[in-house]
This record gives structure tokens, C-alpha cells and sequence, in this order.
């Protein structure tokens, strides 16, 4: 009780946030940065200068040593719509640059191409609190575009950071940061697996799980307060609904496989691949379990339900006709239509969050890739080649990233891409085998 | 297979020989000391003494028939223990991303169904498994068809479903973890266990 007091007082003493400039945030904003649906999106170049002491004034003559720069760098590369210029190239005289527009020189900055600048300060107040100044300019119009001052604790640095590089993907994008979400997967290490969650870049994993069975297909709820997955833990697979900060959840154990769910947006329901039949079906259920209604029935086996984000329509893996391909169910209408017609082997759909197009893997060859499909079945796009096996894609919340799981350099991790396939990397690196990734829906508070 | 198959025959037919020989002995050794039994008791003690000598023999023939049973039985556990072991480690393979029945799993599922009649007081497990390509969430579902497509051959030729129990392990519990065809055809299974 005494930790939730503090954990709440915390929040609100430690964030006491002082916009002092609100331009443009509010008043006018039409996303003219960046537009993440545009797949020939160029890079904005940015440059970012160290951080400095701005104890005497606000020019800021002092650089700081332990300055958030290197963490604030990370997080924006992360997105790919930046190309953030190496310091070495406009620092030549760093020192003269202060942290307001009037200590700064912006020809400094556009001649070696930078169309954007954030400039940081650092100081503590008269209660000993630390304060950070930290603004986004525009170097061509010489316009401040976002400008914040934060005050906290010293260990609040990162969160504080964290915050202002969401707010300059809001500004710049229109949508909210990747910052704060999180991705659940599953690990295996001598034929056990577990589930784990970890941030948005892949640091700080926990496992979620923790027994010595087989755990899987973890999917998180649209609040991102529950998970839910597949455990053998009673010696068949079962699905376990689980709160990710609280000790509660249930067990769905009908007879036979209970397996694959996936969250109803904005609803606490899901579906899932049941066999009690004797034949595997799709079944609407409520969060604890009871059955609300039957969504497929056919013959033969219809797993991997993915909701379009209105939650009116289902994406699903049958093999109605003969080899697993992409459906789509009018969860209404009843109707059901055929979305994959390439290739013999298509699972895995997951819908993005802007409800257009629908992410999969595909068997092409001897290879498993992701590719993305609009979801009248055109433009069938392919994100990876010639790197093995790449399964289960997810979208991030905003859209712009996919992360999915690769066995490209032997063992299967955890990869990331845009959402057009472009700036592909590992994520992170830890024993065992990773597979079947899934990004939170929205912000996850634990 | 056939070389087995001649010695637990030959075995069979040497164990069959014994009784006969040991039974058609016994009833002989009976005959010869009737009449003797008839016979005044002036020689008592050679009559006690081919007393105690018949029943030494009946002894001698009782332990001799007594361990001939003991191999029997022996032999008979080795043949059961070693169905018994065929039965869990022979598995029935599957086509590429296919749960129907090929000539080949037909013939093995037959053994298993001779042996399951002969055994009906037992529960069997029918394990589902797949190779490691395509997706966890779909071979869960595949295995499963392939566990299902088992129990009901074995429910067609009259095994009573209440001694069958499918799972579906999916592609998460491979026999072999390499990544060659021929993993991919060993790990492509369905597996029996015993409750």
C-alpha cells in the first residue's frame, strides 16, 4: 500500500511540467514533417547538440558530460524517419551554440544540411530538483517548434527525455510515440518456453511466465493491461487471460486445443482456435472464458484471428481450400472472403492499425517472408527476401515499424523494420530462441 | 523383422514341445507303481521307499513343469514388453504439411490397432507433431488434425475412442532439431504414449 502511495505521489510530483512555449502544438498542425504512409520517405536529417549546464544562463557555456544526447539519439533513430547527423560535422565551434534561438547560429546547422536542431539544458532548482529545458527547431525558418521545460528527481532523467522525444514524434508525425509501448515474445531454451515482455527497443525483458512447460502466442489486449497465450502447463494447451500488473487472470481449458487468441479492440473479448467440436473453430469468447458466439465453421483448421482496429472485421488463417491461406470475416455479415491468393503457404495476419492493409508471412520458395497486403488483395508488397525464415510480423501502435521474428543468422531473434521493409536490424540479443513478437497496442504502464 | 519373427516362433514351438513331453511323462510314471500298490505290505520298505521315490519324481516333475511355466511366462512378457515398446517408439509419419493417412502410416496404424484390441484396458495419447516450417499457431492446428486423423482410422477399425486422447504439440517438440528434410521428415509425426 505504503509503495502505491509513493508510486502515485511520485507521479505527480516528479512530472511538473512547465510548457513555456507552445508553438504550433495546439494552433496549427498538418503533419508536414513527416507523413508515415509515404513508402519514398526520405530521412529528415537532425542535428542534436550535447546538452548543457544552464545554471548561470540560458546560453548554456558548459557542455555536461552525463547528458541524455546518446538516449534521446537512440530513441529517434529507432523510428527511421531521421538521419541524425554526426556531431563532428557542425560541432566545429559546439561551444558557441546555446540552447534558446537567439544563442543560436542556425546557418550552422542548414549548411551542413540539418533541417531539424534540438538543443537541451540542464540545471537544478533552488530545492535541489533537476530541471531540463529541451527544444525542437525548425534550422531553415529559425522557428522553435516545440520548446518544454521539465522538473524532477535526477534519477527521472531518461523518463523526462523519453517524454520530449515522444512529443517530437507527435509534433512531427501526428501520431503517438513508440516510446512507451512494449513487445511481448516467447523464448525457448531447452525445450521450455516462456513468455517475455520487453521495451519498445528491446531492453529491459522480464519473463512473464515462469514454469517448466511449453508457453506461447502471447497477444496483448488493446488497453495493454492483459496478455493472453497458450500454456501446456496441464499437459495440454490451454489458454491462460493474464492482468500483467495484478495477480489475477483465468484459464480457458476446454476439451482439447484451446489455442491462438487474439484481443477484441477496445473490448475485454477474444477469440480463439478451439477443438472441444473435434474439428478446430474460431470462437468469440469474454475475457473470462465464457463462449459468446462461433466465428468460423468449417471443416479443417482455422486459426490466427487478427481484428481490423474497428474490431467489425477478422482476419484468419484457414485451409478451407486445401492450403493455409488469408480470410477475411465480416464479423456482422457473416461474410467470408479469400485475401491470399499467392503461393501455397500464407499465416500469421496481422492488421495494421490504420485498418488498410494486413501483414503476413508467406512461404515464397524455400523461404518464409513478411509482406503486406491492402486488404482488397492488392499490391501485395514483400519485406524481407533471401534472409531464411521471417514469421510473425506486428504492427507497431503508430504504424510506421514492424517488428517479427527471423532465424537469418541461425538462431531465430527478435527483428525490426519499417513498415516497408527498409532499416531491418535485430533487436536484441539473448539465449535461447525468440519467436512470435507482438507489439503492444497502446502505452503499457508497469 | 522376419528373422524376429522365426525365433519367437521357434521359441513358441520348443516351449509347446516341453509341455507335451512333460505331460505325456507325467501319467507313465503313475502307471508304473499301481499295480505295485496292491501288493502285500511284506516289503514295506520297498514300498515306502518307491513311494518315496514317486513322489521325489513328482516333485522333480512338478518343479521341472513349474519352470518351464516360469519361462514361458518370461518369454511371454518379453514378446508383450517388446510390443509394448514398438508400439510407443514406432511413429506414423506424414507428408509435407498434410494430415492424411499414406499407405505406409495405414500398414503401421494396423499394428498399432492389433495391439491396442489386445490391450483394452489401457489409455493411449495420441501425439500430434510438426516439423519446424511454417508457424507456431498453425501447426498447433495441423498436429492436431494429424492426431485426429489416427484416433479416428483407429475408431473405424473398433478401438473404442474413449481409450484415445488426441494433443497437438505443434512444431514444439521436435525428435530431431536439425534443419534438413530429414529432421523435417522425422520431427512430421504422430506419437504414441500410454497414460
Amino acid at each position: 500500500m505504503n509503495k502505491k502511495i509513493k508510486f502515485l505521489l511520485n507521479c505527480f510530483t516528479v512530472f511538473f511540467i512547465i510548457v513555456f512555449i507552445q508553438v504550433d502544438v495546439y494552433a496549427k498542425n498538418n503533419y508536414e514533417y513527416i507523413n508515415i504512409s509515404n513508402p519514398f520517405l526520405a530521412k529528415i536529417p537532425i542535428a542534436i547538440v550535447p546538452f548543457k549546464d544552464i545554471t548561470k544562463n540560458n546560453k548554456g557555456d558548459v557542455v555536461l558530460l552525463n547528458n541524455g544526447v546518446d538516449y534521446l539519439m537512440g530513441m529517434l533513430k529507432f523510428t527511421g524517419f531521421f538521419n541524425i547527423l554526426d556531431k563532428d560535422a557542425f560541432l566545429t565551434d559546439f561551444k558557441n551554440t546555446g540552447v534558446i534561438s537567439s544563442s543560436i547560429n542556425f546557418r550552422q546547422f542548414t549548411t551542413v544540411g540539418a533541417e531539424l536542431l534540438i538543443t537541451g539544458g540542464e540545471k537544478k532548482s533552488k530545492d535541489g530538483k533537476l530541471v531540463i529545458e529541451l527544444r525542437l527547431f525548425d534550422t531553415f525558418k529559425e522557428k522553435m517548434l516545440i520548446g518544454k521545460q521539465y522538473e524532477g528527481q535526477s534519477s527521472d532523467k531518461e523518463r523526462i527525455i523519453r517524454r520530449f522525444a515522444g512529443d517530437v514524434i507527435y509534433y512531427l508525425t501526428g501520431k503517438k510515440s513508440v516510446f512507451e509501448t512494449k513487445i511481448v515474445f516467447e523464448s525457448k531454451i531447452s525445450g521450455k518456453k516462456n513468455i517475455f515482455i520487453c521495451d519498445f527497443d528491446g531492453k529491459n525483458s522480464r519473463r512473464i511466465t515462469k514454469n517448466r512447460s511449453i508457453n506461447l502466442s502471447p497477444s496483448w489486449s488493446s488497453d495493454s493491461k492483459w496478455i493472453a497465450y497458450t500454456s501446456f502447463n496441464k499437459g495440454k494447451p490451454d489458454l491462460y487471460i493474464r492482468n500483467i500488473k495484478a495477480k489475477r487472470g483465468s484459464i480457458i481449458n476446454f476439451k482439447g486445443a484451446n489455442i491462438s487468441p487474439s484481443w477484441v479492440p477496445g473490448k475485454f473479448m477474444l477469440a480463439a482456435s478451439l477443438s472441444f467440436s473435434g474439428d478446430s473453430d474460431i470462437y468469440l469468447l469474454t475475457g473470462t472464458g465464457k463462449i459468446v458466439k462461433k466465428l468460423t465453421n468449417k471443416w479443417g483448421i482455422d486459426v490466427s484471428p487478427s481484428f481490423s482496429p474497428d474490431g467489425k472485421k477478422m482476419a484468419f488463417v484457414s485451409r478451407r481450400s486445401g492450403t493455409p491461406q488469408i480470410y477475411i470475416k465480416n464479423i456482422y455479415s457473416g461474410n467470408v472472403r479469400r485475401l491470399t491468393y499467392e503461393g501455397r503457404y500464407n499465416t500469421n495476419p496481422s492488421w495494421s492499425p490504420a485498418g488498410d492493409k494486413i501483414a503476413y508471412s508467406a512461404m515464397v520458395k524455400n523461404d518464409i517472408d513478411i509482406c503486406t497486403i491492402d486488404i482488397a488483395g492488392k499490391n501485395r508488397l514483400k519485406l524481407t527476401s533471401d534472409t531464411a525464415d521471417n514469421e510473425s510480423p506486428s504492427w507497431s501502435p503508430d504504424g510506421s515499424l514492424i517488428v517479427f521474428s527471423s532465424n537469418r543468422n541461425g538462431h531465430s531473434r527478435i527483428y525490426v523494420m519499417t513498415s516497408f521493409g527498409t532499416d531491418q536490424r535485430i533487436l536484441f540479443t539473448m539465449k535461447g530462441e525468440q519467436t512470435n513478437p507482438e507489439w503492444s497496442k497502446s502505452i503499457v504502464l508497469d | 523383422m522376419q528373422e524376429k519373427l522365426f525365433i519367437k516362433s521357434l521359441l513358441c514351438a520348443m516351449v509347446c514341445g516341453f509341455m507335451i513331453f512333460a505331460v505325456s511323462c507325467g501319467p507313465k510314471v503313475v502307471k508304473s507303481t499301481a499295480p505295485e500298490e496292491v501288493v502285500e505290505n511284506v516289503e514295506s520298505q520297498d514300498i515306502y521307499q518307491d513311494d518315496a521315490a514317486e513322489e521325489e519324481e513328482m516333485n522333480r516333475q512338478r518343479a521341472l513343469e513349474e519352470q518351464l511355466l516360469e519361462e514361458q511366462r518370461i518369454a511371454e512378457e518379453a514378446v508383450k514388453k517388446e510390443a509394448l515398446e514398438k508400439f510407443i517408439t514406432e511413429n506414423v509419419y506424414f507428408d509435407y504439411n498434410e494430415f492424411f493417412l499414406t499407405e505406409d502410416a495405414q500398414e503401421r496404424l494396423k499394428d498399432k490397432w492389433m495391439w491396442l484390441k489386445d490391450n483394452m484396458d489401457i489409455s493411449v495419447i495420441i501425439e500430434g507433431h510438426c516439423d519446424s516450417r511454417g508457424t507456431t499457431e498453425y501447426n498447433l492446428g495441423l498436429g492436431e488434425k494429424r492426431a485426429e486423423s489416427v484416433r479416428t482410422f483407429l475408431i473405424d477399425l473398433g478401438i473404442d475412442g474413449a481409450m484415445l486422447t488426441k494433443i497437438s504439440y505443434g512444431e514444439e517438440k521436435p525428435v530431431d532439431p536439425g534443419n534438413t528434410p530429414s529432421a523435417w521428415a522425422k520431427n512430421r509425426r504422430v506419437h504414441f504414449t500410454i497414460e
